[in-house]
């Protein structure tokens, strides 16, 4: 088994390595960049205060602070390896904060400056975490050979792994990392290093932040425990954001409201009014002791699920829950439909134009590849693509649903139900 | 595993049926260049709009990032505008007098196009208007040039409104240098709400001659790429190999 793994590994490097010199999309990967960069060579250790005040007009900052660190971490010990990023930066200065490039630009004006060498390194650390992840279904899938097998090869060929962290260029991946790590301390019984992990992933990119209340729910046995894990997670929050709320006031807190673009306001209300009636329906109907791994990682399924069904859904925001997709596959085979489902709806919905497809490969010739047509190209000839992107939402939408419906169906035991129905207590 | 044969097998054959199927119902419909890029524009829906009846004439000009300009948009909108009035299109290089592409238009003919090969993406009809798309020979020579496009009325008493969209900012997206024109005089911090496209219209050899050259900038980053990759796939075979081994 140990070989076959091994065998997996080297085909999701291989494939990993072929996409990650040659794609990038828009400024993404350069901006993930920029303000450890800037903080390496300039000491500008607050991104937030450095945008304000050297480019007071931009409407978007940086990322959130823990995402700063680790990308500034790796940047320090790849420098070496790296060409020289101040004519890089210079140029991307220009492009970025007054002509808005877009990839077939970025890929024209950086070929002449070892773009290929620096999208590589640039894109070295996802590898850690996509393979951490890797090794953390295969400890949770331990006394499922068969199946552990399975989820190692899916995780190696994921497709929503391969576009929007190896070709986009999105750090994904390290929240979806830190979720992964957070649910693996949670299969340990390490609830109190499971919420920080948690909190972490909020200081990275905010989505797990729907995660932590529920996370808390069913972990706590007792309110007590639950404030106690409260406490934990608002005191590595509070860590991380202190000296920058000292150095910068509230600016930082700009860099966790970035995900809202594009939702309609009642989608969002939609979404609120149910994460609500969700909490409160685990609350109350939650059995008394330890939650079961399986009815934890089931919640965190409906939660992103709702999430991205009525607030947003990106292929990238995506990552996150395709871990947790291929776990409880693993544990119920007729979940792979929704999967499969999600795949080809999104893939259709989301990748609408040439920049996401074959534009991301403009490093190697960005006339060329930003101008190749797609398949809706051909479509478009016969049927207007945007009635078969609603259509796909549609399908996607229902599928969500239709999941989460199934997944607390799947996870009955888990509820009590009698204290809302008395007269079956006296029956 | 006779079973699973015969399913994948069907399932293949399917699809092959189902992409010749594709390929018929679509030939002839593609164009004949499939290539098309957007070099500077924007998707974004314009807040301002422009009446050109009350002008003579409103352009732009415009510095392409690249060759093989073939296609340009407007942001327009024509609600109660006499529909057999004409409107002329016209590019031109900035420095000349002369235009490199001339089209004539009623404004019955500018309305939203459907069924476009090059139409994909956002673009969307909104209330306030639609990105009307012109599509000449590409142009070749003209990348960093200064180009001019500029919409004029040739109906003077036509009643209604052609209005096009425009931006007031200190930037629009990729473009370089250019502004918007009012009868041929620049408008600082305007534009007009446009896209351009370039198409690509050379052979394969050009595709791999491209690649090779822009492989071989980093001549030390690409022989150690092709070691590392070449290192993992014999780690592969040699797995591979003891997998077997194994097995039997």
């Amino acid at each position: 088994m140990k070989r076959q793994i091994l065998s997996w590994t080297f085909i999701g490097l291989i494939i990993r390595l072929l996409v990650m010199p040659f794609s990038f999309h828009g400024h993404d990967i350069f901006w993930i960049y920029y303000a450890p960069f800037k903080f390496i060579t300039q000491g500008a250790w607050d991104p937030y205060l450095h945008l304000s005040q050297n480019f007071p007009g931009l409407h978007y900052t940086y990322y959130a602070p823990f995402l700063f660190f680790i990308i500034s971490l790796f940047l320090f010990l790849f420098q070496p390896l790296l060409p020289d990023l101040s004519r890089l930066y210079s140029v991307f200065e220009t492009w970025n904060y007054t002509f808005t490039g877009n990839t077939i630009h970025y890929a024209s004006i950086f070929s002449g400056m070892q773009l290929f060498r620096t999208l590589f390194i640039f894109k070295l650390p996802f590898l850690i975490f996509d393979f951490s992840i890797g090794a953390i279904i295969l400890s949770l899938l331990k006394s499922r050979p068969k199946e552990r097998i399975a989820a190692y090869i899916i995780w190696m060929l994921n497709p929503f792994i391969l576009h929007s962290c190896y070709a986009i260029g999105q750090v994904d991946i390290i929240v979806t990392f830190l979720v992964m790590a957070a649910l693996y301390c949670i299969y340990l019984r390490k609830k109190k290093t499971a919420c920080v992990i948690l909190t972490l992933g909020v200081l990275t990119k905010t989505m797990p932040i729907l995660l932590i209340p529920f996370a808390i729910i069913l972990l706590a046995d007792s309110f007590r425990e639950g404030v106690k894990l409260s406490i934990f997670s608002a005191v590595t929050f509070l860590t991380l954001i202190i000296p920058f709320m000292i150095s910068s006031g509230n600016l930082v807190f700009n860099s966790f409201f970035f995900f809202g673009t594009g939702s309609s306001s009642l989608r969002q209300v939609f979404f609120m009014i149910s994460y609500a009636l969700l909490s409160f329906f685990y609350i109350f109907t939650r059995k008394k002791g330890p939650a079961d791994f399986d009815f934890i990682v089931s919640a965190f399924i409906i939660i992103l699920l709702l999430f991205y069904a009525f607030y947003v859904v990106t292929l990238r925001y995506f990552i996150v829950i395709t871990p947790l997709l291929i776990y409880i596959s693993m544990k119920n085979k007729k979940f792979w439909w929704y999967g499969l489902v999600f795949l080809i709806a999104l893939f259709e919905l989301k990748n609408f134009d040439t920049t996401v497809q074959w534009g991301l490969f403009s490093p190697l010739y960005p006339e060329f590849f930003s101008g190749l047509p797609i398949m809706d190209s051909f479509l478009n000839l016969k049927i207007d693509v945007r009635i078969i992107h609603k259509l796909m939402y549609r399908v996607f939408f229902a599928a969500s649903l239709i999941m989460c419906a199934h997944l607390l169906y799947y996870n009955r035991k888990n509820f009590n139900f009698q204290k809302f129905m008395p007269w079956q207590k006296s029956a | 595993m006779a079973k699973i044969s015969v399913k994948y097998t069907f399932i293949i054959l399917f699809l092959i049926l189902l992409s010749g199927i594709f390929v018929i119902i679509l030939s002839g419909k593609a164009p004949k260049n499939l290539f098309c890029a957007l070099d500077i524009g924007t998707h974004r829906i314009p807040l301002e709009m422009i009446d050109l009846f009350g002008q003579d004439t409103i352009g732009q000009t415009f510095k392409p990032n690249f060759d093989n300009l073939f296609k340009i948009s407007v942001f327009i909108s024509t609600k109660g505008a006499t529909p057999d009035a004409r409107v002329v299109f016209h590019l031109r290089r900035a420095d000349k007098r002369e235009d490199i592409f001339r089209k004539e238009l009623t404004v019955s003919e500018l309305r939203p196009q459907r069924n476009n090969f090059y139409l994909i993406g956002p673009d969307p009809v909104a209330a306030e208007g639609f990105h009307y798309h012109i599509q000449f020979s590409p142009v070749t020579g003209i990348k960093d040039k200064k180009l001019y496009f500029y919409f004029e009325l040739l109906d003077k008493k036509a009643s209604g409104s052609v209005r096009l969209g425009i931006w007031r900012s200190n930037y629009y997206e990729s473009l370089r240098e250019g502004e918007l024109m009012i009868n041929h005089a620049p408008q600082k911090g305007s534009f007009l709400a446009f896209r351009t496209y370039n198409t690509w219209n050379k052979d394969i050899k050009d595709v791999i001659r491209q690649i090779k050259a822009r492989l071989l900038i980093d001549k030390a980053f690409f022989v150690f790429y092709a070691a590392l990759l070449l290192l993992i796939i014999a780690c592969l075979i040699v797995n591979v190999i003891a997998v077997k081994r194994l097995n039997r």
